[in-house]
């Protein structure tokens, strides 16, 4: 019998699947299967509804949201620093080397002299 | 941003079912929508593509929860009370639908019926969306909202054709 058929069908006439010619006729002709579709069109509708009932959110919140362009802002800016940084002593790794090791002999000099000085002494 | 959080936290709580991790879902989804603006190509409704950075995070934030073996929240009273639902739906044939009974009988859902309903009923997500966040097939979610719309059925309307479930 063609309501058994269309039955199992019905919840997806709401929006998903379009009804064939045939069930069409069906569903105008017979007040069961009419009835079973208004009653899945009322649910969806119902919860389409649904979407605008909203609960309240806990206190807080939306200042935490109202807080993230500004993090974002404080994060991007150092990650920039950061990154600038490091770009800056990768260009000028041969000044920073060549001075470190520069500094590093005129330590190592004067310490030479001053315990040249101590055992002269 | 204004109009839109209370229906992202709504959305997320709906998921989640716990206040808390509605929150912080709702804080997550909100980061990802500023980070992605650039990539919002307004090809669908501003909503629509928040409702789906939403759907995703509150179900990321699902996901780490079993992960960390936490107790499945309940429906407790406390979370369906927090969405107010007043009022009705009339179709145009004259049938009439109590929205606070339907938002009662959606949480009673099985979860994965609960969110097939969420994302295409409630908040008119595509069969491909709800797919691809659910990392199902596209014919496994069309039969999931299916059979979640009969079940529904079954739970408003118990003494009518169809509810033997």
């Amino acid at each position: 019998m063609l309501c058994n058929e269309i039955r199992e069908s019905i919840p997806a006439y709401v929006g998903e699947v379009v009804p064939t010619l045939r069930e069409r006729r069906h569903l105008a002709r017979c007040p069961e299967c009419s009835n079973e579709l208004t009653r899945y069109e009322s649910l969806v509708a119902a919860l389409g509804a649904l979407e605008a009932r909203t609960a309240s959110p806990p206190a807080g919140l939306v200042r935490e949201l109202q807080s993230i362009p500004a993090r974002r802002s404080v994060r991007r800016r150092a990650t920039l620093r950061a990154r600038g940084m490091g770009v800056h002593l990768a260009r000028n790794r041969g000044a920073y080397v060549g001075g470190a090791v520069a500094v590093a002999g005129t330590a190592a000099a004067t310490l030479w002299r001053v315990r040249r000085r101590l055992v002269t002494a | 941003m204004g109009a839109t959080y209370r229906e992202v936290y709504t959305l997320c709580l709906r998921v989640l079912r716990d206040p808390d991790d509605a929150a912080e879902a709702t804080q997550d989804a909100f980061l990802r929508a500023w980070k992605g603006l650039k990539g919002y190509r307004g090809d669908a409704q501003f909503t629509t593509w928040l409702y789906r950075v939403a759907m995703n995070a509150a179900i990321t934030k699902q996901r780490s929860r079993k992960r960390r073996r936490e107790r499945e929240v309940g429906a407790e009273d406390d979370v369906l009370t927090g969405i107010a639902a007043p009022g009705s739906v009339e179709s145009a044939a004259g049938a009439r639908v109590e929205l606070e009974a339907v938002q009662k009988a959606l949480e009673t859902l099985p979860e994965h019926y609960r969110l097939a309903l969420l994302f295409r009923d409630v908040y008119g997500l595509s069969i491909e969306e709800m797919a691809r966040e659910l990392d199902i097939s596209e014919t496994a979610a069309k039969v999931r909202v299916h059979r979640a719309r009969k079940r529904l059925k079954a739970l408003m309307f118990p003494g009518e054709p169809g509810a033997e479930q």
